[in-house]
């Protein structure tokens, strides 16, 4: 093949991966089914539930800036180790994320369902492994800067929020307790 | 018999782009009025909250021939009506927030409202506040068809593989091969609710963004409305192109009336 087709050839291929990248960044790349089967090596534990009432509501009420969207959190708990389905909305659409908390840290911060036209980047794992043994200061905060993606500032807020939440909400439940 | 052209002097002709460049003026002070009005509110559509402020004026809802869908699927439990139409479900008349279709049925179980849409149970209170969705992840099995409750109390669901129940924790989901159930059917809303929920419908269709958005491209008007703010643009274009040259013309002669005062 003639040497003068290369810049037009490579021209098409960026344009179609761009097209491809834009095409596919809407959509579930895991079912929180299959993440939970994932986390816990294919046999997910019964879901417990926690009511959001009192103190509980009122903190996770600061987390998110905004009371959350229902009264009650399912989630699914062995050893020291819990697992979490939360959603939080970036822009205009729910991100749903799933959040593995161990002993007290962040173990796995995954984004399952993306909706949003804008801010897909966040799902990549350059960005969610920053997350990876993050803890929470007292004041409710991540212990660590996360840095954040151009473009993408309000779904990186969302999923701030949401791996503040599912360390606090952690500390609230059984698996918690560091005694043996 | 000899026909005269009149050719314009210079300052005839500046006279008469004078009054041409006012005539234009004045013609695109509407427009620009508009487009900077329009423009400076959407530069700021967050802040105003311009698309989730809608408008329910009949007129403009008639003009853009925003109809609520005739088709409605509704369930009644209780004094409560859970409607379906179009994307949209409705706990009586006020929207449920991101709540997806189709719906497959609603029942009132263990002091709570169940609602089955696409692949998830909402669980609501007798007043409307949600307190949890249930998804996959939670054992809700895939493809609900119906809705139910059995003789002995538990919450059931035909799905695509079958019958299943659970009990009033909703942790555990139990397959059946048959289950004998009081399935929840849908009824069509009464008249009162129909022409509610039509406006309630209706009243989500039209933002005031989209407003501001037809008014700035003159969408608003229909296509002859982009050709009348196209016309505007063009008189924008004579406005600058007369302004301009009329400056230049200034200019000019204010030097030579200078130089020729010095030389004097």
């Amino acid at each position: 093949m003639s040497a003068k087709y290369l810049p037009l050839l490579t021209t098409l291929l960026l344009v179609l991966t761009c097209a491809c990248s834009l095409a596919q960044a809407r959509g579930t790349y895991q079912t929180p089914e299959d993440f939970l089967a994932d986390v816990f090596s294919g046999t997910p534990p019964k879901p417990e539930t926690l009511w959001l009432q009192g103190d509980i509501k009122k903190q996770v009420t600061g987390i998110l800036g905004h009371p959350y969207q229902a009264l009650r959190i399912r989630y699914w708990g062995k050893d020291r180790r819990t697992a979490w389905i939360l959603e939080e909305i970036g822009k205009e659409q729910p991100i749903t994320t799933g959040i593995v908390v161990n002993n007290g840290k962040l173990e796995i911060v995954r984004v399952l369902i993306f909706r949003e036209s804008r801010g897909a980047e966040i799902r990549h794992p350059f960005f969610t492994d920053q997350f990876k043994d993050a803890g929470l200061t007292g004041e409710q905060q991540l212990d660590r800067h996360i840095d954040g993606i151009s473009g993408a500032t309000l779904s990186v807020r969302a999923l701030k929020k949401l791996a503040r939440l599912a360390l606090y909400l952690h500390s609230r439940t059984a698996y918690a307790d560091d005694t043996p | 018999m000899t026909r005269h052209k009149h050719k314009k002097t210079p300052a005839k002709l500046l006279k008469s782009l004078y009054i041409w460049h006012r005539y234009i003026g004045l013609s695109a002070a509407v427009f620009v009025i508009l487009l900077a009005v329009t423009g400076l509110a959407l530069n700021h559509t967050e802040e105003l909250s311009l698309d989730s402020r809608y408008i329910d004026s009949e007129l403009l809802l008639d003009w853009y021939g925003i109809d609520a869908p005739d088709d409605m699927n509704s369930y009644r439990v209780g004094d409560i009506s859970i409607t379906a139409i179009g994307n949209h479900i409705y706990w009586n008349t006020v929207r449920i927030p991101q709540a997806g279709v189709p719906l497959t049925g609603a029942v009132k179980f263990a002091g709570l409202i169940v609602i089955a849409v696409d692949t998830r149970l909402l669980l609501f209170t007798p007043d409307g506040k949600l307190v949890e969705r249930l998804d996959g992840a939670a054992g809700v099995p895939a493809g609900m068809q119906a809705l139910g409750l059995t003789m002995s109390g538990e919450l059931a669901i035909h799905a695509a593989h079958g019958y299943y129940r659970t009990d009033d924790r909703f942790l555990e989901w139990h397959e059946t091969d048959n289950l004998n159930a009081d399935w929840s059917h849908t009824t069509g809303p009464s008249p009162e609710l129909r022409a509610a929920l039509q406006r309630a419908w209706r009243g989500t269709g039209l933002s005031l963004e989209r407003i501001l958005l037809d008014l700035h491209s003159g969408r608003v008007f229909g296509s002859r409305g982009v050709y009348l703010m196209d016309a505007a643009a063009v008189l924008f274009l004579c406005l600058a192109i007369t302004g301009l040259w009329l400056w230049s013309k200034r200019r000019t002669s204010a030097r030579t009336h200078r130089r020729r005062k010095h030389a004097g």
